[in-house]
């Protein structure tokens, strides 16, 4: 009968907009991260302890005024988010609990998780310069301060300001160089840039491999990822400011939920993420760097060798990122 | 009957007033209560819009007005003008082609040319970035033939986003014009060409009036696409109002900065097309007859010009980036279940969506043109329907808010943000523009003197609604639907928002893929979404048996 049928569904849609969580462990995941690179995780987690998730996937602004909005009654058992600028807001905002865990700190380097303990990086990634290996010497290169020199005047490309790595990027170097000198550096870059700036990193790298400019700022997976495809692609990486502060870094990282009822469990969840075997699972996913020293990362990585990253703590980076948006405002970075 | 502002003399000048002067007191209640509830959930949203106010943010307005309005504000008017100028204009020639002239495939290109409405206005975008623009093989081999590529223009600047975004847009006019083309038939034509005057002429002064509700709802339409659009700008490098408001939230932090933007860039939209539709004043147009056009068929180069000026169109918005996408996804690995379960999902989201949208359209529709122009009704009318106006991502999370709250006091647990029934609320704030802007205009072309019949006769508001209205804009309707079914398919931010949780729709898929760069999974799904709008294309847009 075509009306029972159609009232069935009814009831079905109320009921799973509301389902109460019955099973006997359910975490609730709110997660910037993209699908792709969690779910194998989770699906891991799930047969080896039979602990369930529920996913909720949005952009990490969104997920932060959700929990917000939420309150004392959100499901949210963890939240994992990409940029120390997210979590610097959602610690903030008092969305995170903080967790004691001696497991947690002796698995993530203290540069890479919060103070208080209210997030901790699950993996790293660099935001460095890459450049046309049949175009420039790796000796032409001179960091991230060494790209406003007007020697790369039409050679450089940047993705646009409203990419929330740009903004973390911009944000340490007024932590290093002080808002003046930080916003001298940003507006010989964009003198510098030879294209509007791009949509994303895989385009700059694009770019760079076709030709229209020679150097360019990217998270080094993008990079990773079209050189599994094409071993060939004329592009190679350069770790920027070896002998100053180091690379910039960045996580994705995640946290408990303040008002999670299953803080214990979210807490066992972090443990075995941030453990050596499940690193390296991460970092082969999403070709990032492990935050566990003990995991090795990717043989594709490995091949780009050592590098210093800057110690400055990712925490400074959120603090700063809106003097950082309006840095790039003034100096025209679009 | 109210005297009309043109002067044209074949058409009979106003718009359908259904008033009963039995039963009005009824009629005005049931007319008030169809607004409210259309115009509930984008109440909802405005409410929450309005309360960021509450939290003023005077030195973020000051930095924005510094460094970010001025440029915007410039880009902006430059790209929301181009785009519904060369919209309508294209759109309207398209469908003047279709219904006026017989030329070779003619029949084909008058369905395939409204299929560009299937693909996501971003995905187009990044398809020709992708295919012509920065790290393009077609850059590469200019460099390496000629040295550089910096001779090849760009489309990542305005004029370029403009011709992507017409490619877009065109559509609403094409279908809104195709159906009052088809609506008004050929009396009035004839009766110009009878009077002495050519062919041109005859358009110019008989059909082209009678177009003018359709006309001006597809420059509409496509001004405020132009002006909410987010994903293909910010491909396109173009950095409009959207793309401030964004700035606003996702850059400097502050979500009640946004939220202010935004409620000034829709107060400025609902007053321009307040000013426009008093502009238009109540110059609606009724045919007199219904035989459809004879198509004249063109001869030797005019045939060949037609077919291949609708089939560049179609090429450009259509066959070649969707070819592009097919190219792209044989590498890609096909996940069918996964495609299946999204497509179905997609079918009941977007399928609830369209059925609220339209029938609160029609609503909508009719309640403005039975209760007369006097405020508070219009200004009501274009609150309900401001949604179209805002940033999908601003609107989505204008209604979530409330409702969370409505959830957290009632003890609902998440049933409305993570629950098919607010995605369609959300649906409805964002989209009810196009229901009932395709529905008004087909209201408009409908004869008074045919319902003043209807009721002379005794025919009842139901036998009126069954056995006039329903008939008569079944090319609007069809319009309608379409329109709105291929928008809530392709619909992002609400969606993504408030869907229940873990329900993956085609346009999740492609965003899933997209935001990490990862274009050739997207292809799959954006091939599928294609299809999927397809079918009711098809369905609908079959011309009504003569």
């Amino acid at each position: 009968m075509p009306t029972m049928h159609l009232s069935r569904c009814v009831l079905v849609l109320l009921l799973l907009s509301s389902s109460p969580v019955v099973a006997a462990e359910s975490l609730m995941i709110y997660s910037a991260q993209k699908e792709p690179y969690i779910r194998p995780l989770l699906d891991r987690y799930t047969a080896e302890t039979g602990v369930e998730f529920e996913f909720l996937n949005d952009q990490g602004p969104v997920l932060i005024e959700r929990l917000a909005a939420e309150g004392a009654d959100t499901r949210a058992d963890v939240l994992i988010t990409v940029d120390a600028g997210n979590l610097w807001t959602a610690a903030e905002r008092e969305l995170l609990a903080p967790i004691d865990s001696d497991v947690l700190e002796a698995n993530v380097p203290a540069a890479l998780r919060d103070t208080g303990g209210r997030w901790f990086g699950l993996s790293r990634r660099a935001r460095t310069i890459v450049y046309a290996s049949e175009r420039v010497a790796p000796a032409e290169l001179d960091g991230y301060g060494g790209l406003a020199d007007a020697k790369w005047k039409g050679r450089l490309c940047l993705r646009t300001s409203r990419n929330v790595y740009n903004q973390s990027l911009v944000a340490t170097r007024i932590a290093h160089l002080g808002e003046a000198e930080a916003e001298r550096l940003v507006r010989g870059w964009v003198a510098n840039l030879a294209l509007t700036p791009l949509p994303d990193d895989t385009l700059t790298v694009k770019a760079i491999a076709a030709g229209e400019c020679d150097v360019g700022v990217v998270n080094m997976y993008y990079l990773a990822r079209l050189k599994r495809e094409d071993a060939n692609l004329p592009v190679a990486v350069h770790w920027a400011d070896q002998g100053g502060r180091g690379v910039h870094v960045n996580v994705c990282g995640a946290g408990v939920s303040a008002h999670s009822r299953q803080k214990a469990a979210a807490q066992r969840f972090l443990e075995w993420l941030t453990s050596a075997p499940v690193q390296r699972e991460i970092a082969r996913l999403n070709l990032e760097y492990p935050v566990n020293t003990e995991a090795a990362a990717d043989p594709l990585l490995a091949a780009w060798g050592e590098f210093t990253a800057d110690a400055l703590p990712l925490t400074e980076a959120g603090r700063l990122q809106p003097d950082a948006v309006r840095l790039m405002d003034r100096a025209g970075w679009r | 009957v109210p005297a009309g502002a043109d002067a044209t003399p074949p058409v009979e000048t106003a718009g359908v007033r259904d008033r009963a002067p039995i039963g009005a007191q009824r009629q005005r209640v049931v007319a008030a209560l169809l607004l409210c509830i259309a115009a509930l959930p984008m109440g909802l949203a405005l409410l929450a819009l309005a309360a960021a106010w509450f939290d003023p943010q005077p030195e973020l307005w000051q930095h924005l007005l510094q460094h970010v309005i001025g440029a915007a504000l410039r880009d902006t008017a430059v790209l929301v003008v181009a785009v519904a100028v060369l919209s309508t204009l294209l759109g309207s020639a398209l469908a003047a082609l279709v219904v006026l002239a017989e030329f070779p495939a003619r029949r084909w290109l008058e369905i395939g040319l409204m299929l560009p409405l299937a693909l996501p206005a971003y995905v187009l975008a990044f398809v020709y970035v992708a295919s012509i623009d920065a790290g393009s093989p077609l850059r590469a081999l200019a460099s390496a033939l000629t040295g550089s590529s910096a001779w090849l223009p760009s489309i990542r600047n305005p004029a370029g986003a403009a011709l992507v975004l017409t490619l877009a847009c065109y559509p609403y006019a094409y279908l809104l014009v195709r159906a009052a083309l088809l609506r008004q038939g050929r009396t009035l034509y004839e009766a110009a060409r009878a009077l002495g005057h050519g062919p041109r002429a005859a358009l110019a002064y008989a059909v082209l009036p009678a177009l003018r509700p359709a006309l001006a709802a597809g420059f509409a339409l496509a001004a405020l696409e132009a002006l909410a659009d987010f994903g293909a700008v910010a491909v396109l490098g173009v950095d409009t109002l959207s793309v401030a408001i964004y700035k606003a939230w996702y850059g400097l932090g502050s979500l009640a900065l946004a939220a202010q933007l935004a409620g000034c860039v829709l107060l400025v939209a609902v007053a321009l097309s307040v000013i426009e539709r008093r502009a238009r004043g109540r110059a609606a147009h009724a045919a007199q007859g219904s035989a459809p056009f004879e198509p004249e068929r063109l001869q030797s180069w005019r045939a060949l010009g037609a077919s291949a000026f609708a089939s560049g169109v179609l090429l450009l918005g259509f066959v070649l980036p969707v070819c592009l996408l097919a190219y792209w996804s044989f590498a890609a690995e096909l996940r069918l279940a996964r495609l299946g379960d999204a497509a179905w999902r997609t079918l009941l989201l977007a399928g609830g969506g369209t059925v609220l949208i339209v029938a609160l359209g029609a609503a909508l529709a009719t309640v403005r043109r039975t209760r007369g122009t006097g405020a508070p009704v219009p200004i009501a009318a274009e609150l309900a329907q401001a949604g179209y106006a805002v940033p999908g991502t601003v609107l989505a999370v204008a209604l979530m808010l409330p409702l969370i709250a409505i959830e957290r006091s009632a003890g609902l647990g998440s049933a409305l943000s993570s629950g098919a029934i607010g995605v369609w609320l959300a649906l409805v704030a964002r989209f009810l523009r196009v229901g009932a802007q395709s529905i008004d205009a087909g209201l408009a072309q409908v004869r008074p003197s045919l319902v003043d019949a209807a009721r002379t006769l005794g025919a009842g508001p139901l036998a009126r609604v069954r056995s006039l209205y329903l008939p008569l804009l079944r090319p609007a309707l069809g319009a309608g639907i379409l329109l709105a079914f291929v928008e809530c398919a392709k619909e992002l931010p609400a969606t993504l928002m408030l869907r229940p949780i873990g329900w993956d729709t085609l346009a999740i898929l492609i965003y899933n893929s997209t935001s990490e760069g990862l274009w050739r999974e997207a292809a799959a799904p954006a091939l599928l979404l294609v299809v999927l709008g397809l079918v009711p294309a098809l369905a609908l847009l079959r011309r009504p048996p003569p």
